[in-house]
């Protein structure tokens, strides 16, 4: 029998998603904060690189299954993006050895956001598939 | 998660750009003040931003083994312009010397403007980034509504 496939899956990941994008959005945030700051050097955490990583990894704990039955368990990992110092831009010319560039932060900041509210969506969506499975479609009327 | 954080951070940021705007408002309401407290004419103010990465509290060591990175700007300070004061000469001022010259402060008209500017821009940024961490923890909690 195909396994029911509840909480794993697809949810998983996208918790995982959910999870690197708002590290990932306190660092945007602490890079917009200290634009201003002499000498701070900005950092970054790589999205993709991470979700790769979670892809990838065999150490993850999972619980074991004994029955057939038993309803999938999610794996218990470490959720957080790991940062780094961003490479400093090529071209500054600032002499206070800030290395924050500010239109890219703007626009990471605005596509981490979509690509959050997005993920957040899904998996909104998600459980609303799975109510009306439960409710046997139109909402149980 | 810690939304909060984001919104902690942001803060910080508003609060050293405010800050510097007022600082750079004082310089420019006194650009002929000769006359102070300590005595002489005002000196140019300015601030000095540093970023919190140090380990300071319990929480924040905490947090950072937790792996949530974060860097909040703090006021390191208000520096005073230490460039000696123009000279001017104008005779007829209570505070001129004998050879008629007052001294008023060094203050630069079109470098304020520019930080001006600067100031309002950076707070505007941290403005859109409150705005974006407030999108993203509304949208999380439409999560199984």
């Amino acid at each position: 029998m195909e396994t029911l496939k509840l909480c794993g899956g697809s949810i998983e990941l996208l918790s995982r998603a959910l999870d690197v994008r708002s590290s990932n959005h306190n660092v945007i945030v602490s890079n917009i904060a200290n634009a201003d700051t002499p000498n701070y050097k900005a950092f970054q955490v790589e999205v993709e690189k991470e979700m790769e990583k979670f892809a990838a990894d065999p150490g993850r704990l999972r619980m074991r299954r004994t029955q057939p039955a038993h309803m999938p368990v999610a794996a218990v990992s470490e959720v957080r993006g790991t940062a780094r110092v961003s490479d400093t831009p090529q071209f500054s010319l600032r002499g206070d050895g800030n290395t924050v560039d500010i239109d890219r932060s703007m626009a990471d900041l605005a596509e981490n956001n979509l690509l959050y509210n997005a993920a957040a969506q899904i998996i909104q969506q998600k459980f609303q598939g799975l109510k009306s499975a439960i409710l046997g479609g139109n909402g149980g009327k | 998660m810690d939304f909060f954080g984001s919104l902690h951070t942001s803060s910080t940021g508003l609060a050293a750009q405010r800050l510097r705007m007022n600082l750079i408002s004082s310089n420019l309401a006194n650009i002929n003040t000769t006359r102070t407290a300590e005595g002489g004419p005002y000196r140019r103010k300015d601030a000095v931003f540093a970023a919190v990465q140090t380990h300071r509290s319990f929480k924040r060591a905490l947090d950072a083994a937790r792996g949530g990175e974060r860097a909040d700007v703090e006021i390191a300070g208000v520096v005073e312009d230490p460039d000696p004061f123009q000279k001017k000469y104008d005779p007829r001022h209570p505070d001129a010397d004998k050879m008629g010259y007052v001294l008023v402060p060094k203050i630069n008209l079109m470098e304020e403007m520019v930080n001006m500017i600067t100031a309002t821009r950076s707070y505007e940024a941290n403005v859109t980034a409150i705005k974006a961490t407030k999108s993203m923890a509304l949208k999380a909690l439409e999560i199984g509504r």
